[in-house]
């Protein structure tokens, strides 16, 4: 245990100074671009648009994390769902529930799910640093995306690897590695999702994408679009900020430092 | 004591619509994608309105009777510190139609509670017409690093699974008050010790009823490899109680249990219930989900007053066993529909529940659902009948 945090600490803090990206193995190109998204900690406030042919929902969130396996999440809109929220350590996930004043574990059927009724599924939102760990990742080639000259890297899941998708493909850009685009393919390796990274700009002293959108392949008019409002990369939560105690209740000063 | 619910009552009605329509400037906010406010107000208010319509349905060429209800739920959260927490909620609810004019006893089964301290009553009462409005959580909660501390109406909510919860000692609900999300609390007091980021120990003392003991109990909750446990021992009005718990997974299914085992005392003998359930969801959003209950000594009370009376963890059911299944769908993100039904093995009794719940707006929903009780005769559903319920809800 104390080992892998010091891994996962020696990958994310001495790599970004010591290596250049070209002498970066496709895996370690995916923790780095990861590791820019995201901060060995962060605190991030979001909304979200669930888009369909026919209707709208908008929602808001605030959202903690730390050493990719650490994940707070806690609704702020709309009333009807607010104080929901969601926990990560590692591969487990809670739910609390403040209407029936209860934490509910998330089952491993229940993370491939919708995430509160979008097409982002429980595991994408809770589960994202699983694109490190259970994949395996190949070097296709460079491809432009938005006019970005960018690495395609496609990731297998390892053998009995806890995920859902059958193959990722992912696109890094070469000059700042910044994730632009993602492919989530079934096992028979047809398309299911596009997620789209945009407007990358500086945001909480880091240039990150604080546009996320994911649209689904088979289904027209409808995606969902994330937008990161604010990002501060200095939160240093201790790791029992992660716990039932910060999940059950939201203190008026929610420890941000 | 009506004075003062009815002055409560105003003066939460105002405030919450001052927030409503500061939330309502939030909410579009929100659409324009500016930045949503990170803090948490010092003072929240928040709750629902929802109106219910009952049509009660005996048999098909009976009488049939039709119910409304409007019922308002408003939340009062201060924080003046840090830590620091007085939580406040109140329930209020305007039932008109005719149950109110007809049955008898409809004021005391509306009403009717297991707490020490009644903050409820009657505040409006004419022939067809019944206004009652109850506090149900009034709390203080200080939490100082990793040490909590709530004293109060609150709910201890040491259950695990969906339907039956043998370790909610404090406060057991009853499935079939579906109108009832929030589920009853106890007079008590509660001090928690947290361990780690997934372990805890609590002790937790509550008040009886008037003339009743009470209930004292610990807690202890870990996760060992993937799997919240918890152990609880504790004594439950005048016999000891004993009980574990669990959250796990079985493959990619759910898999949670709870058991509790009440020592005899008086004419009750000791009495085993034991609960296991199974969910699981299919990735098209198909959800099932299966529990079974089994009670040693289950109590042998009529069906009427088995229904109308509020339950206890060691009265979750009167049969020795009952299984409850139910088939979930998610037609569209907004449109769900569900089928709950429980199964009653010794009397063949079975109660069926089909629902759909429409997502009307981001705060307003449409529920209509079905309640339908059956089984031979003598059983504990057999004579009911069934009810059907719409009921619009608007929270805010």
């Amino acid at each position: 245990m104390r080992y892998t945090l010091l891994t996962v600490w020696l990958v994310g803090s001495l790599f970004p100074v010591t290596l250049p990206a070209q002498s970066l193995s496709p895996s370690q190109l995916v923790a780095r671009a990861y590791d820019n998204q995201n901060g060995a900690a962060s605190m991030t406030t979001v909304s979200m648009q669930v888009i369909r042919p026919t209707w709208t929902r908008a929602m808001s969130f605030t959202s903690w994390s730390k050493n990719r396996d650490l994940g707070l999440m806690r609704i702020t809109a709309p009333a009807k769902d607010k104080g929901v929220a969601f926990l990560k350590i590692k591969s487990e996930g809670w739910n609390w529930l403040p209407t029936i004043e209860r934490v509910v574990k998330i089952s491993p059927a229940q993370m491939a799910q919708s995430w509160m009724g979008s097409d982002f599924t429980n595991e994408d939102v809770l589960k994202e640093a699983s694109i490190i760990n259970d994949y395996t990742h190949t070097l296709l080639g460079e491809e432009p995306v938005d006019g970005v000259v960018c690495y395609r890297i496609e990731a297998i899941p390892k053998p009995n690897a806890p995920v859902v998708w059958g193959k990722v493909l992912l696109w890094i850009g070469k000059a700042d590695i910044i994730q632009r685009k993602a492919e989530y393919r079934d096992e028979d390796g047809a398309l299911v999702n596009t997620l789209f990274y945009r407007n990358v700009r500086p945001l909480g002293g880091r240039t990150i994408p604080t546009t996320w959108e994911m649209v689904p392949a088979r289904k027209t008019g409808q995606k969902s679009v994330v937008t990161i409002h604010s990002a501060d990369f200095s939160a240093r939560q201790p790791d029992s900020f992660f716990s039932q105690q910060t999940l059950r209740v939201s203190q008026k000063h929610e420890p941000t430092s | 004591m009506n004075r003062v619910l009815w002055s409560v009552w105003v003066m939460a009605s105002l405030i919450s619509l001052t927030v409503q329509a500061q939330t309502d400037s939030l909410a579009m906010d929100t659409t324009a994608r500016t930045p949503p406010k990170a803090k948490t107000p010092v003072f929240a208010v928040s709750g629902y309105v929802k109106y219910l319509n009952t049509i009660s349905i005996p048999g098909l060429s009976d009488e049939w009777t039709f119910d409304n209800q409007v019922h308002n739920r408003l939340k009062l959260r201060y924080q003046p510190i840090a830590g620091l927490t007085v939580s406040i909620a109140m329930r209020n609810r305007l039932f008109f139609g005719q149950s109110v004019s007809r049955n008898p006893l409809f004021v005391a089964q509306t009403t009717r509670t297991l707490d020490y301290v009644n903050l409820g009553g009657v505040l409006f009462r004419e022939q067809s017409v019944l206004l009652h409005s109850v506090f149900d959580r009034a709390n203080v909660d200080f939490q100082h690093g990793h040490w909590q501390v709530t004293v109060g109406k609150q709910r201890v909510n040491w259950g695990k699974s969906y339907v039956w919860n043998p370790n909610d000692i404090f406060n057991a609900y009853s499935f079939f008050d579906f109108d009832y999300e929030e589920r009853p609390g106890t007079d008590a007091g509660l001090i928690r010790r947290y361990l780690g980021t997934q372990s805890s120990i609590e002790v937790v003392g509550s008040l009886g009823k008037r003339g009743g003991r009470g209930t004292v109990a610990a807690l202890y909750k870990f996760n060992r490899q993937g799997t919240d446990g918890q152990v609880l021992i504790g004594k439950m009005d005048s016999s000891w109680v004993v009980g574990a718990g669990w959250a796990g997974q079985l493959r990619d299914a759910g898999l949670k249990g709870e058991v509790s085992y009440f020592g005899p005392s008086g004419n009750s003998p000791g009495t085993f219930v034991g609960d296991v359930s199974v969910d699981y969801t299919m990735p098209n959003t198909l959800t099932f989900r299966l529990e079974g209950l089994v009670n040693s000594h289950p109590l042998r009370a009529d069906a009427l007053a088995f229904l109308t009376q509020p339950v206890t963890a060691r009265t979750l059911i009167n049969n020795s066993v009952s299984v409850f299944g139910a088939v979930g769908y998610e037609i569209t993100p907004l449109v769900v529909a569900n089928l709950n039904s429980i199964w009653n093995i010794d009397d063949r009794s079975y109660y069926l529940n089909p629902s759909v719940t429409i997502n009307l707006k981001d705060n307003t929903e449409l529920l209509v659902t079905a309640q339908v009780l059956s089984g031979r005769t003598g059983s504990l559903f057999s004579g009911i009948g069934s009810f059907v319920f719409t009921r619009l809800k608007w929270s805010f």
